[in-house]
């Protein structure tokens, strides 16, 4: 049956059976995908972040030339070059001294078939070190996103659901949360953990910033599902849901969830490229993850003190930077792609 | 076979052939209402010299994922000077489809006009003729010449229908400002107040100062047919104009429109799914079902020599009051899917009258008095036997 | 209208007063030896902290008492410093905060206003286009420039441009507010103010503009598909009359409210551009103190923006008000 007709117009019909029998629909799932896959950008999306997960999760396991906080200490020779210029009798000699340096890391190389991407200003292979950031920056914005919207829907669905009282106390603190100041409200943070007494190790500070973050950014979700289950609560389905009896766990689980979990997966997939962006943000300012540890955002902090670098070594940061935006865009282009497939009205 | 499996689905090479044919098709189409196009390509003669509107072989079509959508399919009708013409059927017919084809507003790109012609005939201002176009062969560019001067249209959500941001006074006077020429603020404002007392507003001055949203559905939906009146167009179409009203309040606006019929000069295109209000309107009556005119006549042909079996059921579905505690008749079954119709009577699953031949090809339209027409095959066959 | 108002500022007063609960509690979670610790690397740093500054910022914010009613009592304390603008006096500058903040306020509002408009300019009709040629070829341009300006990291991007354009090109000065090796006056002064704001400027507007043409696109689809566009249609108006007129002024609506939301972002300062550029506006400032551990100052700084999206939330549902002819006051 290779020959099978695609031409549904002329498509032979099943004359006994009754006129909507004949009609061919598209499944739901299918249509979803179909939507999903037919925005270009959504593919491009989806293999920017599938691609990224791989480079960092599988890329250490099989480029194993070096590690992360693995210096390069094959040495490098430095020269210096000092003029000094006399007059003797009215003519002017020049002196060029060159000294030359033997150092013990090999910083600042550039890229080669040893170091594909060079190191940077300590020693460090760049291109390992993409891979460990890529790590943690997915790591963090994903246990964020989870945190985020666990707290969101818990919230938002308690009230909505159960309105009144609790419905205004939550609100009310939505209303206060919502004003707080992100990055400034994390640098507070981030002067307190710097406390010896709390004693938190400079690898846990990311995780604790992040994870402080998230406490302050559920409204968004929890005003999300409240809104919805207060719209669904009206409905006619929900309306006979009660008159049958259904206890309120198999309502909440069986009719007001699954007609959530669309806007919640687009939302989801969006504040994953915004966590991603906190997380570089934070580490850039070298509130995050310190020296020696890697992270994206780290990487491209060097040049914040160093302007040579940022005009000579563009192999040291711009990478890092290609990474962020790659991951970002990536999430954002899926969102995108999920909230059109997902959404019954954006019929084309 | 994968196609066995999920029978009843599309499978993923049908669904990407239909999106690539609906592709071609879209932009060929598309390419035709953006052209450049002379008078002479759309300028036309009418049929009939009497009628206002002939709607001939029209095809609406809308490309959707899942296939084609037929929503109009064939359907011609006409519309004679200074008459009612009520067009009847149930939701998903066509007929607001129709209508919305006659203003050229159907929603781009999925929606289409893809055959048949509707022929208008208008009076040119700047010649004092009369002149036939036909509007479905117009391009774009030139349809504003025709909507709200020529034809206008009153729709079905007077709540929705008005801009929310502008006073009912600036919408008003905004028609007479578009089609005439050298009108003032005065001048458009003098009509506005004008057609707000023809359509009985109590207060026009202050009606003509609020908001919409200070008016109420009732008031709104008078404001819609003032707006459709003040050009003095030929035609009128009023799309299910009583539908989001309720009951004491779809009585007054017909009141209004039966009242209307005799002050202006021009026709009214009905479109209801509400036999009563055709039954008080209508001159004449257009039945349509799936996307295809099955019968129409006279008012009075099509309620006391109703024809085709939908029709004769419609009828009996429609309460009375001597109708004595029995159960109301209803048409069993379904209508069909719009996608992927079959060529054979679409009524005939759920018809009582029907007969072998009905498995046939879809049956012609017969003429059973001057002004009678009637597609089925119960009357096809009869004048076969009778010629 | 005046009571609405009033209830509305009764509102605000009460998130503010959450707000402030929050901050004051995470500034109670810093040791106090560890605050010691700060001042002293302050004053190792050629600073001095004033005995005096020290003891006010302890007697302000009632550190040390950690029972539960020293710190309820600590809060209120400073809370009613509060009222009176107080904000306590900077560890570094030795002036208040208040004074510190307003100092620098003028170059962050002046950067934040000079992109605020090119973005409203600029991201308005290209939202427009593509919200009116949905699926088009304009609509995929303006939704990868979306995309890119959401994406971009802004320490990133503004270090690309710093790059190019001042270190590579030369063609502008790579960071500061003016060039310090030449006296300028007047136009010459105004000149060279140009140049050093134009990268930062220009970075803000290309990474802001996205959310902001995509906020429109949307707003004018919805628009677009409304009842009353097709009524605008049948009555005979021209499609670029139906978007100019009809569909504009009602995507108008968000678009304005959202101006109201926008004042936070005009005084708090652009904290990761102003640090790339290294702009003596209020968000490297308070960069700098937190590096630093100026500790009355990160606070006050906190405050002022939390005072400041309160003002923004209130403002926004004036103009809502004001711009929506259905929204009615009670």
């Amino acid at each position: 049956m290779e020959e099978k007709k695609i031409n549904v117009a002329e498509e032979s019909h099943d004359t006994e059976a009754p006129l909507d029998k004949n009609v061919r629909l598209m499944s739901p799932t299918r249509m979803v995908v179909r939507r999903f896959f037919r925005s270009r950008l959504s593919i491009v999306g989806l293999i920017m972040v599938i691609g990224l997960f791989i480079f960092s999760f599988a890329g250490p396991l099989v480029y194993t030339a070096w590690g992360e906080i693995e210096l390069d200490e094959s040495g490098k020779t430095e020269y210096a070059t000092a003029v000094t210029t006399y007059t003797v009798d009215g003519v002017e000699y020049t002196v060029r001294q060159t000294t030359e340096k033997s150092l013990k890391d090999n910083f600042l190389a550039p890229p080669s078939s040893e170091h594909i991407l060079g190191t940077d200003n300590e020693g460090y292979d760049i291109f390992v070190r993409l891979m460990y950031g890529g790590r943690i920056s997915l790591t963090v914005s994903f246990l964020a996103v989870f945190l985020i919207t666990a707290l969101g829907v818990v919230l938002g669905g308690i009230a909505g659901y159960f309105g009144g009282v609790v419905d205004n106390v939550i609100m009310r603190v939505c209303d206060v949360l919502i004003c707080l100041p992100g990055i400034p409200i994390l640098l507070i943070i981030s002067t307190a953990l710097d406390a010896p007494e709390y004693g938190v190790p400079a690898e846990y500070r990311i995780y604790l910033l992040m994870a402080f973050l998230s406490l302050i950014s559920w409204p968004g979700t929890a005003r999300l599902v409240r809104g919805q289950i207060l719209s669904l609560r009206e409905q006619e389905y929900m309306v006979a849901a009660e008159a049958m009896g259904y206890s309120a766990s198999r309502k909440i689980f069986k009719h007001l969830i699954p007609n959530v979990m669309p806007q919640l997966i687009v939302q989801m997939s969006l504040s994953l490229g915004s966590m991603i962006l906190y997380e570089a943000t934070l580490s850039y300012l070298n509130l995050g993850v310190k020296a020696p540890y890697a992270a994206w955002g780290t990487m491209i902090n060097i040049i914040s003190t160093n302007q040579d670098i940022l005009q000579h070594h563009l192999n040291v940061w711009v990478p890092a930077g290609v990474c962020i935006v790659i991951a970002v865009l990536g999430f954002n282009f899926v969102g995108d792609g999920l909230r059109d497939a997902l959404d019954p009205k954006s019929r084309r | 076979m994968a196609e066995k499996k999920n029978k009843g689905y599309l499978s993923g090479r049908e669904i990407r052939a239909i999106a690539k044919a609906n592709a071609k098709e879209i932009k060929r189409l598309e390419a035709y209402k953006n052209r450049k196009a002379d008078e002479s390509e759309f300028i036309t003669e009418m049929k009939n010299d009497a009628n206002i509107l002939e709607i001939d072989g029209l095809h609406t079509y809308f490309f959707t994922e899942q296939g084609v959508v037929k929503a109009v399919n064939g359907v011609s009708y006409e519309v004679p000077k200074n008459a009612t013409v009520g067009v009847v059927g149930e939701s998903g017919c066509g007929k607001s489809v129709t209508s919305m084809s006659v203003m050229r507003l159907i929603q781009g790109p999925q929606g289409q006009i893809c055959e048949g012609s509707i022929r208008f005939k208008f009076h040119d201002d700047e010649t004092g003729e009369d002149k036939v176009y036909d509007i479905a062969k117009m391009p774009q560019s030139e349809i504003y010449r025709l909507r709200g001067k020529q034809i206008s249209m009153i729709f079905q959500e007077p709540m929705t229908s008005l801009n929310p941001v502008f006073t009912i006074g600036e919408q008003l006077d905004e028609v007479t400002f578009i089609h005439t020429k050298g009108a003032t603020k005065e001048s458009a404002k003098a009509r506005s107040l004008e057609m707000l007392e023809l359509v009985g507003i109590a207060m026009p001055e202050r009606v003509y100062k609020s908001f919409p949203h200070e008016l109420s559905g009732g008031m709104r939906q008078r404001v819609m047919i003032a707006m459709s009146l003040i050009c003095n167009p030929r035609l009128i179409i009023a799309d299910e104009p009583t539908t989001a009203l309720d009951v004491t309040i779809q009585a007054q606006i017909l009141d209004l429109l039966r009242d209307l019929k005799t002050k202006i000069d021009g026709s009214i295109l009905l479109i209801t799914h509400d036999l009563g209000v055709i039954a008080e309107m209508a001159d004449y009556v257009v039945v349509m079902y799936a996307g295809r005119v099955i019968e129409r006549g006279t008012a009075d042909e099509i309620f006391h020599d109703p024809r085709h079996p939908y029709t004769k059921g419609l009828q009996k579905s429609k309460p009375t009051l001597d109708s004595d505690g029995e159960t109301l008749f209803n048409i069993p079954g379904n209508v069909p899917n719009p996608v992927n119709m079959p060529n054979h009577c679409y009524f005939k699953e759920r018809c009582h009258e029907c007969r072998a031949c009905c498995s046939g090809e879809y049956p012609k339209m017969v003429q059973v008095s001057p002004t009678h027409f009637v597609a089925c095959h119960l009357y096809s066959e009869e004048v076969s036997d009778n010629g | 209208m005046l009571k609405y108002i009033i209830k509305r500022l009764v509102f605000a007063v009460l998130i503010l007063l959450g707000v402030s609960m929050i901050i004051y509690f995470l500034v109670r979670l810093m040791p106090v030896d560890f605050i010691q610790d700060k001042i002293n690397a302050i004053n190792q740093g050629g600073a001095t902290v004033s005995e005096e500054t020290v003891n006010a910022m302890y007697e302000m914010y009632g550190l040390g008492d950690n029972s539960f009613m020293g710190i309820l009592g600590g809060y209120f304390k400073w809370l009613g410093a509060l009222f009176t603008f107080d904000l306590g006096t900077s560890f570094v500058y030795g002036i208040p905060v208040a004074q510190v903040i307003f100092e620098h306020m003028g170059i962050s509002f002046a950067i934040a206003l000079i992109a605020t408009v090119f973005e409203f300019m600029i991201a308005i009709p290209l939202g427009i286009t593509a919200a009116t040629h949905q699926y088009g070829f304009r609509d995929y341009v303006v939704t990868i420039l979306v995309m890119i300006g959401i994406s971009l990291p802004s320490f990133f991007f503004g270090n690309m441009l710093k790059d190019f354009f001042a270190l590579k090109l030369g063609w502008f000065p790579p960071s500061g507010l003016v060039d310090a090796t030449v006296t300028n006056t007047g136009l010459s002064l105004l000149w060279d103010y140009v140049k050093h704001m134009f990268i930062p400027i220009l970075t803000i507007i290309i990474l802001s503009i996205g959310a902001r043409m995509r906020m429109t696109r949307t707003n004018m689809l919805e628009v677009m598909n409304s009842d009353y566009i097709r009524t605008a249609r049948a009555k005979g108006l021209r499609e670029r009359a139906v978007i100019n007129k009809h569909a504009f002024r009602n995507t108008l609506i968000p678009l304005v409210t959202s101006l109201a939301g926008l004042l936070p972002s005009l005084f708090s300062g652009a904290i990761i551009t102003e640090q790339v550029f290294d702009l003596p506006g209020i968000g490297n400032i308070a960069l700098d103190a937190m590096n630093r551990g100026d500790i009355p100052f990160i606070m006050g700084y906190n405050m002022f923006l939390a005072v400041l999206s309160v003002l923004g939330i209130l403002l926004a549902d004036l103009m809502y008000a004001v711009v929506d002819p259905r929204v009615k006051i009670e």
